[in-house]
């Protein structure tokens, strides 16, 4: 495990996030998009905890990473409200997409209350560290 | 000058002299932010043309990209003039690529 911090959910808090991220990129050996990718989509799945998950009540959101067979892992988790659909959605339902984009591959988990969104990305600097975690 | 949050953002407002009020923002765009630079935008589109200068807008999200459009669709309803500087950060430019959002703009070049 190569992370693993807990964040207030609140707009403010998006920045420490990315802060996190961000080296995390770098320990992967990531440059340019692949770098700016990531932070953008674990910055969009902690902005979706807020918006949706909590929806202005206080909460913590919890990230986690861990790297294995030249992938980063990172599990971006809330006890909010769950995964349900927003009627009254203030965005523009960019941010799933966003993420679907930029990562290998991504899966959202979801049972009654919380939300974790799972979000693989290529690690090539840890691509020589077979089961390393 | 108007700043707030920890994500470092804020918006600068002169006069150009093109006539257009050009407004510099600076830092992140985000969740934390967005909602008070669509009012500032408002505000001055509501008086003249406006030019944007992203060229210091270190991270843009989802929700930039949102405010973006909703200055674009009240832009149209209202007849305002809006433009925005060609000249971006490659987050900024990654963003607005990805949601489609890059085509839709007014891009000018300001240099």
């Amino acid at each position: 495990v190569v992370l693993d911090s807990s964040y207030p959910a609140v707009p403010d808090g998006l920045r420490e996030i990315r802060d996190a991220v961000e080296l995390l990129a770098r320990d992967c050996g990531l440059r340019g998009r692949e770098a700016g990718g990531m932070v953008l989509a674990v910055s969009e799945a902690a902005a979706n905890a807020i918006v949706h998950g909590y929806r202005g009540d206080e909460g913590v959101i919890r990230v986690r990473a861990r790297r294995e067979d030249g992938e980063l892992m990172v599990v971006v988790a809330d006890d909010g409200r769950g995964f349900v659909p927003r009627t009254d959605s203030p965005g523009l339902g960019l941010g799933l997409p966003i993420i679907a984009n930029v990562a290998l591959r991504m899966e959202v988990v979801s049972e009654g209350t919380g939300t974790e969104v799972h979000i693989v990305f290529p690690c090539p600097g840890c691509a020589g560290e077979v089961g390393a975690r | 000058v108007s700043e707030n949050g920890n994500s470092g953002f804020g918006v600068s407002i002169r006069q150009g002299a093109d006539g257009r009020a050009r407004l510099q923002l600076a830092g992140d765009l985000d969740l934390a932010t967005a909602a008070s630079f669509v009012n500032t935008a408002r505000e001055q589109l509501s008086k003249g043309p406006v030019v944007l200068d992203l060229s210091e807008v270190g991270f843009m999200d989802s929700s930039g990209v949102r405010a973006l459009d909703t200055l674009l669709k009240e832009c149209d309803r209202n007849g305002w003039s809006l433009a925005v500087g060609a000249q971006m950060t490659e987050n900024v430019i990654q963003v607005l690529e990805l949601t489609g959002m890059m085509g839709a703009l007014p891009i000018e070049d300001l240099s």
